[in-house]
């Protein structure tokens, strides 16, 4: 048998299936109950997300010890707490500190895939990828609400959509966590468009940071997204996935 | 009724045979090409997408066939092991002259590995160069043309076999 035979005879013999039985009625009911279970398991894994936030970001406002200082200016006191900066404790002037800092846990994994200067009056545009070593579905932060830090020799100069003003410790942090689903597949990272995020500290403006954009830094703060269905019991404590990369010159 | 659907239902309209025959081809069987067919739509559509494209969609529901067919055939090889084999296929056999070949083939086909047969399919029958194949079976194009080579050795010994000795039966 040769490969042109083959050509030939096998839609012969995929005529040998028959007329398809497909009630559309029962793929429409099912695809519905699939639906609603999959929205559930997302629901769950937000809330979860969401008490998590809350409770971390009550641990760090109650936090003494946590540094705060001018726009700009590195703090010298001890740094906050990693609950305090895994929740998003993020304040103008303040060092990041991030111990056990990782861009993969897990076999997922975090990068900042470009940053782009738009112009000089605005900050840049930060595309994202999350990846996996192996085929998942996750839950995941929607892109919108992925926290972006611009540092400056550490310290914290703009970002958001989490960014309180230098000294403004009162103000709590959080965003809705809304599940984002994720389809991941190893070698097929997902890319994320980050949207704009133009916010800086009050003592900087763009076109002071695009004059000399080699100071700066650009990081991407990521809450490891949750694997569905879970592989793991919930940590209480939220770890985040970091990346890093300097500004476009 | 929501747009997806509208799409689900365009799909089985106009798709579905086709589906189902893609389907046999991967099975050989029936009521495994209607189980990988309804599956395949479930698990697409249960997921929200941004964009429904009919081509898209369909080209999504053919690779979640075929990764479920060897999942199934993965699964399937080691429950073999245990356990006796316990129905036959449902393709009725039929001694008749085409049917009898078209049969023949179907049964040489079932001589393949899950693998072989999958590169069989998607070469011959998809027409599908073999970089795609090899990115669809997520192997190098190296082991597809192994795999083909090796198939159609496997096939021509079975179509020999049969030719020799037809009073054996063909059936699936």
């Amino acid at each position: 048998m040769n490969p042109e035979e083959l050509r030939h005879q096998l839609p012969v013999v995929a005529d040998l299936a028959g007329p398809a039985h497909l009630a559309t009625e029962t793929l429409v009911r099912e695809v519905r109950r699939r639906r609603r279970t999959r929205y559930a398991v997302m629901g769950t894994a937000a809330v979860v997300a969401v008490v998590v936030t809350l409770f971390g970001a009550a641990r760090w406002h109650d936090d003494p010890t946590r540094p705060v200082g001018a726009a700009g200016s590195p703090t010298t006191g001890p740094s906050g707490t990693p609950s305090a900066r895994a929740t998003g404790g993020y304040v103008c002037g303040e060092r990041l500190d991030l111990p056990g800092e990782t861009s993969s846990r897990d076999g997922l994994g975090l990068a900042v895939r470009s940053v782009r200067g738009a112009d000089s009056a605005t900050g840049p545009r930060v595309e994202v990828t999350i990846s996996a070593d192996r085929r998942l579905t996750a839950v995941s932060t929607p892109p919108q609400y992925i926290e972006v830090l611009y540092l400056r020799d550490g310290v914290v100069v703009g970002g958001g959509p989490m960014l309180n003003r230098p000294g403004d410790v009162d103000t709590p942090q959080g965003v809705d966590m809304v599940g984002h689903p994720l389809d991941l597949a190893p070698g097929q990272p997902v890319t994320q468009q980050l949207g704009p995020r133009d916010q800086l500290c009050p003592s900087w403006d763009w076109p002071r940071v695009w004059a000399a954009p080699g100071d700066f830094e650009v990081v991407a703060l990521l809450p490891q997204p949750v694997e569905t269905p879970a592989t793991r019991p919930a940590t209480v404590e939220p770890r985040l996935l970091v990346a890093r990369a300097p500004f476009p010159r | 009724m929501a747009g997806w659907e509208r799409l689900l239902a365009e799909l089985v309209e106009s798709r579905g045979s086709e589906l189902n025959r893609y389907g046999f081809l991967l099975s050989g069987d029936r009521s495994e090409a209607a189980d990988l067919v309804q599956e395949a739509l479930v698990r697409v559509f249960a997921r929200p997408r941004r964009s429904w494209e009919l081509a898209d969609i369909e080209r999504y529901v053919r690779r979640t066939m075929l990764n479920r067919f060897l999942d199934i055939h993965r699964r399937r090889q080691r429950y073999a092991l245990l356990a006796p084999r316990l129905a036959e296929s449902s393709v009725s056999t039929d001694h008749s002259g085409a049917i009898t070949e078209r049969l023949e083939l179907l049964s040489a086909l079932g001589s393949l590995s899950p693998r072989q047969r999958a590169c069989v399919v998607l070469r011959y029958y998809e027409d599908l160069p073999v970089a795609s194949v090899a990115d669809r079976l997520d192997c190098s194009e190296g082991t597809v043309k192994r795999h083909l080579s090796d198939a159609l050795v496997r096939l021509a010994a079975a179509l020999q076999t049969a030719h020799r000795d037809p009073e054996q039966g063909v059936g699936a």
